[in-house]
């Protein structure tokens, strides 16, 4: 790669990093997890950087990754954290609970597709349009599983609610 | 039409975003040269485990000391502490329980150490214990016994937690995926 573009890309880097890793949490539960998508985002983007003219391609490409890659790799994490968790427990969580503890955890039991769709629609706020392009499916799909992923909050929600009304105790 | 629901994802998100640290990222080259030393730090771990009670010789230790934990001063030698006198001797009676080649190290026995387990007689014996992220080793040297407790929690080369993470993911699931063109220590059949 040329020396400007190392540099080029040496800023995007540090530019975009922190953000990046923002939607990785949103997206993996985790801070390390969110980490390593990030690194691998990068990683990608680094290996296409010189086609990826001109520079407003970066972020989308980037991110594209980002989203691609947490969904694929999702189910694979899910069944190593199993692992672990039945050996160590379920780790802490490290961001402090009055950060919506509750709906949060309802959020990590989402398959990875409605949650990237959620993250898309309410984090980012993209139109229906944009994330199907960004998950490479159809603005139906994107429309799917939009719904089934709130249905599922709400429903959780809902039962949450009713058993604390009923046994005074949280889920 | 935005019910409570959405309503209240939209703000969690944000506000779960916005509390992520900025925390630098380590260089890309430091990574790859990490993930290397972890990956052979599970190898060594798993094959430790799999060997069970490891006869080995005095240099044999110290070539397992510096090949496999000490990696170098500059990577984890802050981690090897002094020999001393083993308090919590892991257990050397007898070979470890049985286990293949390349099913899950001895993480469970950890818990099967009882407190006053008399100190080793002879040989190296690994003990790693996934909750402390301590990794007892035992061996004598002129029948003396001697222990020494590597703390990975606070190993510099791999302070992080993700990393220490995927060791322990990798010491419990992952030997099958392990690198066989990284060498082994020359401990094991002709160690001792």
């Amino acid at each position: 790669m040329r020396p400007e573009a190392e540099e080029e890309f040496r800023a995007f880097v540090e530019a975009r990093s922190r953000a990046l890793r923002r939607v990785g949490y949103l997206l993996t539960g985790d801070l390390h997890d969110a980490e390593d998508l990030v690194q691998l985002a990068f990683s990608k983007t680094y290996a296409v950087w010189p086609k990826l003219q001109p520079a407003a391609r970066f972020e989308s490409y980037v991110r594209t990754t980002m989203y691609r890659a947490a969904i694929s790799i999702r189910h694979r994490r899910e069944r190593e954290r199993s692992a672990v968790q039945t050996l160590r427990g379920t780790p802490p969580d490290v961001i402090p609970p009055e950060f919506g503890h509750d709906m949060w955890m309802r959020l990590q039991q989402l398959p990875a597709r409605q949650r990237a769709v959620l993250v898309l629609r309410y984090y980012e706020d993209l139109s229906i349009a944009e994330s199907a392009e960004i998950l490479r499916c159809s603005e139906g799909t994107v429309k799917s599983q939009t719904h089934r992923g709130l249905e599922k909050l709400r429903r959780a929600t809902l039962e949450a609610s009713a058993r604390e009304s009923l046994f005074g105790d949280r889920p | 039409m935005t019910d409570d629901t959405e309503r209240e994802l939209r703000l969690l998100l944000h506000q779960r975003a916005e509390q992520v640290p900025a925390d630098p990222e380590p260089p890309v080259d430091q990574s790859l040269a990490r993930g290397r030393r972890i990956r052979t730090r599970r190898r060594a771990m798993a094959a430790a485990a799999a060997s069970g009670l490891v006869a080995a010789t005095v240099a044999g230790v110290a070539v397992f000391a510096n090949t496999v934990i000490g990696e170098g001063p500059e990577q984890g030698s802050s981690v090897n502490q002094p020999s001393k006198p083993s308090t919590t001797s892991p257990s050397t009676d007898g070979p470890s329980p049985p286990s293949t080649p390349s099913g899950p190290p001895n993480v469970d026995r950890c818990a099967d150490v009882p407190a006053d387990e008399p100190p080793l007689n002879h040989g190296v014996d690994t003990v790693f214990n996934p909750e402390t992220l301590l990794l007892g080793i035992g061996y004598s040297v002129n029948g003396e016994n001697r222990h020494i407790t590597i703390d990975y929690a606070n190993d510099p080369s791999c302070a992080d937690h993700a990393r220490l993470r995927k060791i322990i993911d990798g010491v419990i699931g992952d030997e099958r995926e392990l690198d066989p063109d990284i060498p082994l220590p020359p401990w094991g059949a002709d160690g001792g």
